[in-house]
């Protein structure tokens, strides 16, 4: 009724004025801009007083700022990152992944193949839960079953599909047997939290609570406010390393800015995620000090290879092409070699990326060292655009999120200006991701900007998800926007997600990013840097997969 | 009274009605909630299932049907995003944005109307003129910059308060709220001045422009050749008829402070519900953002009945429709 511009319902008219939205306004004014001004006008003056570091850090406790909000303490209802995060601090799985994605023990402490589609694994002994009561097989059971049913949005189902029975031929052993040949099983695994049996049947609402939020993790939970805060305190029970700081406040604080003056004004510790223009600001400062870290996100372009004729190429006069330039792979290759990775990542990243050239950094399992760094080359680009008979370039619109990857926009900006170098003409159109998700899913566009946690750590994951022809029964290629689509890949691929021995496996897997990367089926930009600031006697490693866990710090 | 009140009510519910629909509309229009939602890893077989378990395979209609059919009987639908019921979800944090909102309408009131007042009864005084010049920098600056500055300078500089968060909060009608604990109230002060600026600013320049106006009329005049005490002129006599506007706006600012003080709460990681709208746009939560949309509109139109009583209180010619006829 505010904004009701008629006569008010009343019978009275209110006056002219009292309509007007005024605090709209502010809006306008790029955020950003302002903020670097309020850094800086801070930075001019000097800090003095510092009490509350001195304290926290006298008590042991640690304070974190985090950049997203947890939605819920129910470890098996809802699969993001910020929710399995926060569970990883509280529960325990049989496997766990270590900082770059690779299965380590966890509450088992080795695990063999029997054949093809049995795995066995050694129980970690006397585990107790929180609550003193020991972890039983049944524990194991409940918490599978309940991730494989509970009704869910975002479920772990994906994890739990393959898995037929889990059983417990002696004590101390555990028997999975998968329903197909299943490599990544102990990756599967470190998704699945286990609870105690007895809370089967809580509700979300029992784990937020508290009341069924037992778990054998480093922590307990001491309280949760949604949207605010979670409080943790050491686990007295827990199997292995006490965490070095017992006391730990999970706080949500999502304006970036605000993150980072939470930090410099001392009340918090830590905080993940810190904006660009706020780093030198922290490195300046004594009292802190910033942790990078590569993650396994990369930055990539999908190309529509599979129409004939793609909606956003036109000919430089914008009227339609009668075929498709990107199922030319010598187009491909030009678009690729015209684009300066190196530039975006020193100049627009900050230097806060790794330029790259495949789904992983090389050495990770199932990259190929055999594929060279992309060469910025505008020459050869050109000269390979005339050979495919565009010398003259075509006119191309780029398609982008505005508010998911970082530096999206400016990005998809940026390769624009380098693809009108070697002559196309090239518009851009960035949007939010609310808009953008499900357009891109359905291979709406024709050259567009796209991410991809890789979480197992390996390239089947990627591979499985972007590249592969899309086929819904089998769940093949369910992000692959460009519907790029190479029967040889696909059998191969077929092959390698069926071979259990891990090295044949990953022989196989660098085989077909050869292909894949030889073939330009998406154009590979950079590998996000993960930006973390705490007080300077505070260590902290990050993670591959972007959890922000108090375990991983450490007072220096 | 009665009727004009029922008739509020009729129009409460034609509005929600229409804004439920035109956001059934705008947010089929915008995307696909499944794609957002779903777990990047997970792959079709389970899209498929989310889409059949949220309904979202039937057609718009049908699914609006269904949504009215549970309306009618309270039940606003499970948010996608938390699996709650969404109404619940909205409640679990309307306090926190309601002691904001009423804290920084109450320092606006505080802080406006005597300033004001000042200010018009001293119109060419200095201070007076620091006053007014100050009131535009004060509505004119962003929000969220002066946010980001009160940070700043009492969180960071001199670290007198706390920079953000809510606090300890200790409960009341089975409710947590912070401005019972010192702690929480340490919080709340920043943020809800910031809130609060914009206001006190607009409350500033409606008082004076008020008092400006009345002041020459004739019955100050004669109140003042009666004899009057000048307190009892300006106090009486002066205040209540330039409180008219102030009311309106007073009550307006105030709703539309519970409803979009997202960017306070972003700057100050305050947990209400402002925060949470905008959350559950991006992600395309539809339950969410229809119960919070329709208890919004509930809210305004109690404000507004509260407005147009407060009207009749100050000025006895004002008479809601349908009294008194």
């Amino acid at each position: 009724m505010a904004s009701g511009g008629k006569k008010n319902s009343s019978g009275l008219n209110y006056p002219e004025w009292t309509r007007r939205k005024t605090r709209m306004i502010s809006r306008t004014i790029s955020r950003r801009a302002l903020m670097r001004w309020a850094l800086g006008s801070a930075a001019i003056l000097q800090s003095t007083s510092w009490t509350g570091l001195a304290q926290a850090a006298a008590r042991g406790q640690l304070r974190i700022g985090m950049a997203a909000p947890p939605t819920t303490l129910d470890p098996h209802l809802k699969s993001n990152a910020p929710n399995n995060a926060l569970a990883t601090h509280i529960y325990d799985t049989l496997v766990t992944n270590d900082e770059k994605s690779v299965s380590r023990p966890g509450l088992a402490t080795a695990w063999r193949v029997i054949d093809d589609t049995h795995w066995e694994f050694e129980l970690r002994p006397d585990v107790r839960f929180s609550d003193g009561e020991p972890l039983t097989v049944d524990d194991i059971t409940v918490s599978f079953d309940r991730a494989n049913t509970i009704e869910s949005t975002a479920s772990f189902r994906t994890y739990t599909r393959n898995i037929k029975s889990i059983t417990s031929p002696q004590a101390g052993k555990l028997v999975i047997e998968t329903k197909q040949p299943e490599p990544l099983l102990s990756n599967s695994l470190s998704r699945i939290r286990i609870i105690r049996a007895k809370f089967k049947d809580a509700t979300s609402d029992q784990f937020n609570n508290g009341t069924a939020s037992i778990g054998t993790g480093p922590y307990v939970l001491k309280e949760y406010v949604p949207g605010n805060r979670v409080a943790l305190s050491a686990n007295p029970n827990y199997w292995g390393a006490k965490p070095a700081l017992p006391e730990v406040e999970l706080r949500i604080v999502t304006d970036a800015g605000a993150r980072l003056a939470n930090l410099l004004a001392g009340d918090l510790d830590l905080v993940e995620q810190v904006p660009y223009e706020g780093i030198a600001r922290v490195e300046k400062d004594e009292r802190f000090h910033v942790v990078r870290g590569v993650s396994s996100r990369v930055v990539f372009f999908s190309l529509d290879t599979f129409r004939d004729v793609s909606p956003f190429i036109t000919d430089k006069d914008g009227k339609p092409l009668d075929r498709n330039p990107l199922k030319d792979l010598r187009v491909r290759r030009a678009l690729s070699m015209a684009i300066d990775r190196k530039a975006i990542v020193e100049r627009l990243m900050q230097g806060n990326a790794v330029v790259a050239s495949q789904f992983l950094p090389v050495g990770a399992p199932g990259t190929s060292a055999a594929i060279k760094p992309i060469p910025f080359d505008a020459q050869n680009a050109k000269a390979l655009l005339a050979e495919a008979g565009y010398p003259d370039g075509f006119g191309l619109t780029i398609h982008g999120p505005n508010d998911r990857i970082v530096n999206d926009s400016k990005i998809v900006q940026v390769v624009a200006q380098m693809l009108t170098r070697i002559g196309l003409k090239v518009s851009v159109d960035v949007m939010p991701w609310s808009v953008y998700a499900d357009k891109a899913d359905a291979h709406t566009f024709s050259f567009n900007l796209d991410s991809w946690g890789v979480n197992t750590g390996e390239t089947s994951n990627p591979l499985t998800a972007l590249i592969a022809t899309q086929n819904s029964d089998a769940g093949l290629g369910i992000a692959n926007s460009g519907r790029y689509s190479n029967p040889d890949v696909d059998a191969k691929l077929a092959v390698a997600k069926r071979t259990l021995d891990d090295a044949k496996r990953e022989k196989m897997l660098s085989e077909i990013s050869d292909i894949v990367f030889n073939d330009v089926a998406l154009i590979p930009m950079h590998h996000e840097v993960l930006v973390v600031a705490a007080r300077k006697d505070i260590q902290f490693t990050t993670r591959a997969d972007q959890y922000t866990l108090a375990m991983n710090a450490e007072i220096a | 009274m009665t009727a004009a009140i029922v008739r509020r009510l009729f129009q409460a519910a034609m509005v929600m009605f229409a804004m439920t629909v035109i956001v059934f509309i705008a947010v089929n229009v915008i995307g696909d909630p499944v794609d957002i939602l779903i777990s990047p890893d997970a792959d079709q077989i389970e899209r498929a299932r989310v889409v059949q378990a949220l309904g979202l395979d039937l057609p718009l209609w049908q699914q609006y049907l269904r949504f009215l059919q549970a309306a009618l009987h309270g039940d606003l639908g499970q948010s996608y995003v938390y699996n709650e019921p969404a109404l619940g979800v909205i409640l679990q944090r309307l306090p926190a944005t309601l002691e904001l909102a009423v804290s920084a309408i109450l320092i606006a009131i505080v802080v406006g109307v005597p300033l004001g007042l000042y200010a018009g009864l001293r119109p060419d005084g200095i201070v007076s003129r620091i006053i007014m010049t100050v009131s535009i920098l004060g509505f004119s600056l962003p929000t969220f910059w002066v946010g980001l500055v009160l940070i700043m300078l009492f969180g960071v500089q001199l670290g007198w308060l706390p920079s953000g968060g809510r606090g300890q909060t200790a409960e009341l009608f089975g409710v947590q709220w912070a401005f019972l604990t010192k702690d929480g109230l340490a919080h709340l002060i920043l943020p809800s001045f910031n809130l609060a600026l914009f206001d006190a600013c607009l409350i500033l320049r409606l008082t004076r422009a008020g008092v400006a106006e009345v002041l020459p009329l004739d019955y100050i005049k004669f109140a003042r050749a009666k004899g009057l005490k000048e307190t009892r002129v300006i106090g009486i006599h002066v205040s209540k008829n330039i409180m008219i506007p102030v009311v309106t706006i007073v009550g307006l600012e105030f709703g539309s402070i519970v409803a979009f003080s997202v960017v306070t709460e972003s700057v100050f990681s305050w947990p209400g519900m402002g925060k949470l709208i905008i959350d559950s746009i991006n992600v395309l939560d539809r339950p969410i953002i229809t119960a919070y949309l329709m208890a919004i509109v509930a809210f305004f139109v109690i404000i507004n009945l509260v407005v147009d009583l407060t009207y009749t209180a100050l000025d006895p010619r004002v008479r809601l429709q349908g009294e008194g006829s």
